[in-house]
Parts: C-alpha cells; structure tokens; sequence
C-alpha cells in the first residue's frame, strides 16, 4: 500500500508509520512533533526503543525547538510501556479509554487538539492481551474518525512479520513512509523532513544516477537549506559525488547545502572542490552516530 | 575465478611490485561483478589487517579502476590484490583501448566537469598510482594503486567528528 507524507496528516487520522531504520523513524517522528508544535496541538510521544531522554536529544538536534513545549508540558515524552500496559498486559478497552480522557484533558487545557505518536515494539514481546492489538487498532481508527485528535503508530519493518505489517496497515486509516526515490536491499534515497533535504543510505553508485537526480533536483526547489544526509552511506562513487557537487553548483540566492558524510565520502566530496563552494559546508559524523 | 588460497606463495609479483610482495586474490570482471567486487576487495583487505578507514579508501579506488575498465577499457577486466609492508596493491588491467595520453589524473577537474575525474580522485585517495601500457600488444592498461595501512601525506582535521 502507498504511504502518505506524515506532513498531510490530520485530526481524526490513525497512521500505522513504518520505517526502516531508526534514523528514518526519528526523522519522520520530528516532522510529526514539530507540525503538532506549529499548531499548538498537544504532543505526546510514546517512546521505547529510544529512551525518553535520547528522544528528546535527538527532536533538539534535529533542530525542531523542543523547550519551551517541553516546559510547559505542550510536548510531554513518556514511555510507550506507561500508556499500554501500565499494570503489564495490554487492555484494549481501557487503552481506549485513556485516549478519550487525554483527548478531553488537551481541548480542557485549551490545546488545538491532540497528537500522539507512540512505538509499538512492546507488542513483541509475550504481553498479555496483545492477541487483541488488532481489533484494538481498529476500534481506536473508529474512535478517533471525526476527533480532534491525530495518532501516529510506529511499526519498525525490521520487527514485525510481514503478516503482522499487513493486518496493522489495514486497521488504521493510512500508512505513513517516508517519501522514497529509490528502496532496495542495497540503497535507499528518501526526502528528508527535519531538517529539509535528502537521506541517502546504503551504497549507492552510477546505476542509481536517476532517483539521485530527481532527489537532489526536488530538493534544490523545495527547499532553502539542503541538508545531504549521508551519515549512513557506506559507499558513494565518482558520478553520484559528482551528481552531489553538480547539484551544488545549481544553489542559487539565499540557498545553503549542507552534507553530512562519513570519512571515506568527505575525502571523495573534498577532492571534488565541495568544500570551495560558497553556498556548501561538508561536515563528518562517523557511522552510527 | 578466485586463485586458490596457497597459491599465492607461487606467484612472483608482477612487475613494478615489491619484491616480496603477495598476492591476495584475483578478481576477474564484467560489469556484472562490478557490484560485488567492492565487498570481495573490503573482505581481503581486512584479512589483511588494514584499517577500516584505510579499506574504505582501498575499497572507492579499486572500484573506480574496475569501472573504468567497464566504461572505457573494453569491458572486461582483472583485478589483482597484492600485499607487502603495510600497504596493498590493486593492480587493474584490460585489453582496451588504452588510456589516452595526457589523461593521467595529476590535474583536478573544475567543480563538476566529469573529464578525468575517476583518476583524479584514485591519485588523491590512494598514496601513489602508476599507468602502464598492457603487456603483450600495443593495447590495454594496467592500472597499479598503493594504499597503505596508514595515510600518508597532511593530516586532514575532519570537522564535526
């Protein structure tokens, strides 16, 4: 099933988000909390395999401003363990009636509705109640329908079952993905949402020379600040390098770029004239960071 | 394909090689292998102790040489990997064309000109590269790129690390 942008969200969606990796759920995660932000909903995010507190790093350094919301509790970051199975099993009922009574405390406290997103690999392990995550998912899309109140649930696609994926996207509303150029075992190029710009992982070289292209070219009239992540990129050649630099070259105005690399592909940018460029900063950040 | 492991102490380096150099492997390649060189090369290379950041350079160049060959040399190619002195030898020849004169990778290309800018970032990456005409007849190239197991030349400061 084709997924939506997790930036055309809106009250009364239930998304089953998908990812592939952790950087691509942070990344769509932000975009999430930083729309609910802009809106003056209340943002609540439901976390476990990041801890709260990285969670909370990770939202700050991929600059969506965090901490005012997170003092005046406009964003509250708690663990996924709390609101699921706060006494150790998972009761869909009473899961739904927690939902109700967050959905009333945020129009009492005079929010413009409520937003949560919420990591959903404690339904791997043997919880009790969990057989009926299912039917649970399809009462809260019901529930939610016509609510002032969007949810957003992470499967990672590396965890769940194929099985499992296929009935969680049927009981929701609709998938949210990240916007993808190019997906295979060895490389993925999708649009980034926070900051603006393009991932690019895996290996990548000539033969992916089209999606690269129409990345870049998306990005170059999308967005004033390019950011290139490439922080988990393990092999760039010499014509995508040089699809890089080109699409440097075609910044105009008030536009930056900046790219994101590890050592190998910093040395291959920088022999290419990257960093000279006015408009470029070339940064490294190691593997896994 | 591959040589035979124990093969390798029978072979004599090949000329321009140290003396007590050591062969790794032989890669024979179309452009169908091209893909599946770069882990073929990065496996060797760590067996053969180098550093990872040093067999991620090793890795850029043998594969930049390799599709070289694919492009402009004929198509059809060998790669060897020798070993000596903390260093390792990719060694690339075909029976193409050969490599036009003054194309030799000393001069950096303009900021996205594409003219010559394979042998100007492997003689930037590697620590030293050497073109020779094919053996046999007038045509081919063989191609040899040292990369030690250190890096050699200035110490690049890396930003952000």
């Amino acid at each position: 099933m084709s997924g939506t942008s997790v930036e055309d969200l809106k009250p009364g969606d239930h998304a089953c988000l998908t990812f592939s990796d952790n950087d691509e759920r942070l990344d769509i995660v932000a975009a999430f909390v930083r729309d609910g932000l802009r809106l003056g909903q209340k943002v609540l995010c439901l976390t476990e395999s990041v801890s709260q507190t990285a969670l909370s790093d990770e939202l700050a350094a991929r600059g969506v401003g965090i901490g005012s919301a997170a003092r005046s509790g406009q964003l509250q970051v708690a663990a996924s363990g709390q609101f699921f199975t706060p006494q150790g099993s998972f009761d869909p009922s009473a899961t739904i009636v927690r939902w109700q009574a967050q959905i009333d405390q945020a129009n009492r406290d005079g929010y413009g509705g409520l937003r949560v997103t919420g990591d959903m690999c404690w339904a791997l392990r043997p919880v009790g109640g969990v057989a009926d995550l299912m039917e649970y998912e399809s009462r809260l899309t019901r529930m939610l329908a016509g609510q002032n109140a969007t949810a957003a649930c992470q499967f990672d696609r590396q965890c769940f079952d194929t099985v499992t994926l296929a009935t969680a996207a049927d009981n929701h509303s609709m998938n949210v993905t990240a916007v993808t150029y190019h997906d295979d075992a060895l490389l993925r190029i999708c649009r980034q949402h926070v900051p603006t710009g393009v991932r690019i992982a895996g290996e990548i070289d000539y033969r992916a020379i089209e999606p690269l292209t129409l990345a870049l070219s998306e990005a170059l009239s999308l967005d004033d600040h390019i950011d290139v992540n490439l922080t988990q990129l393990r092999f760039m050649d010499t014509t995508t390098a040089g699809v890089i630099v080109q699409t440097a070259l075609g910044l105009t105005g008030r536009q930056r770029m900046t790219v994101r690399c590890t050592r190998i592909s910093f040395d291959v940018l920088a022999a290419l004239g990257m960093q000279e460029q006015a408009r470029v900063t070339l940064t490294t950040a190691r593997h896994g960071d | 394909m591959a040589t035979e492991p124990g093969s390798q102490f029978q072979q004599a380096p090949a000329q321009g090689l140290p003396p007590d150099a050591v062969l790794l492997v032989e890669l024979p390649f179309t452009e169908a292998e091209l893909v599946s060189l770069r882990p073929a090369v990065a496996a060797h290379a760590d067996a053969a102790g180098m550093p990872a950041d040093r067999v991620d350079a090793l890795v850029f160049v043998a594969y930049e040489l390799a599709t070289n060959v694919v492009r402009h040399g004929g198509g059809v190619g060998g790669m060897q990997l020798w070993t000596a002195a903390d260093a390792i030898y990719c060694r690339v020849s075909d029976q193409g064309p050969g490599i036009p004169a003054g194309i030799d990778g000393r001069a950096q290309p303009e900021p996205g000109s594409p003219a010559s800018r394979g042998l100007w970032l492997v003689r930037t990456l590697a620590d030293g590269m050497h073109i020779d005409a094919g053996a046999g007849d007038s045509r081919g190239s063989i191609v040899t790129a040292t990369i030690g197991f250190r890096r050699e030349g200035t110490f690049v400061q890396y930003p952000d690390d």
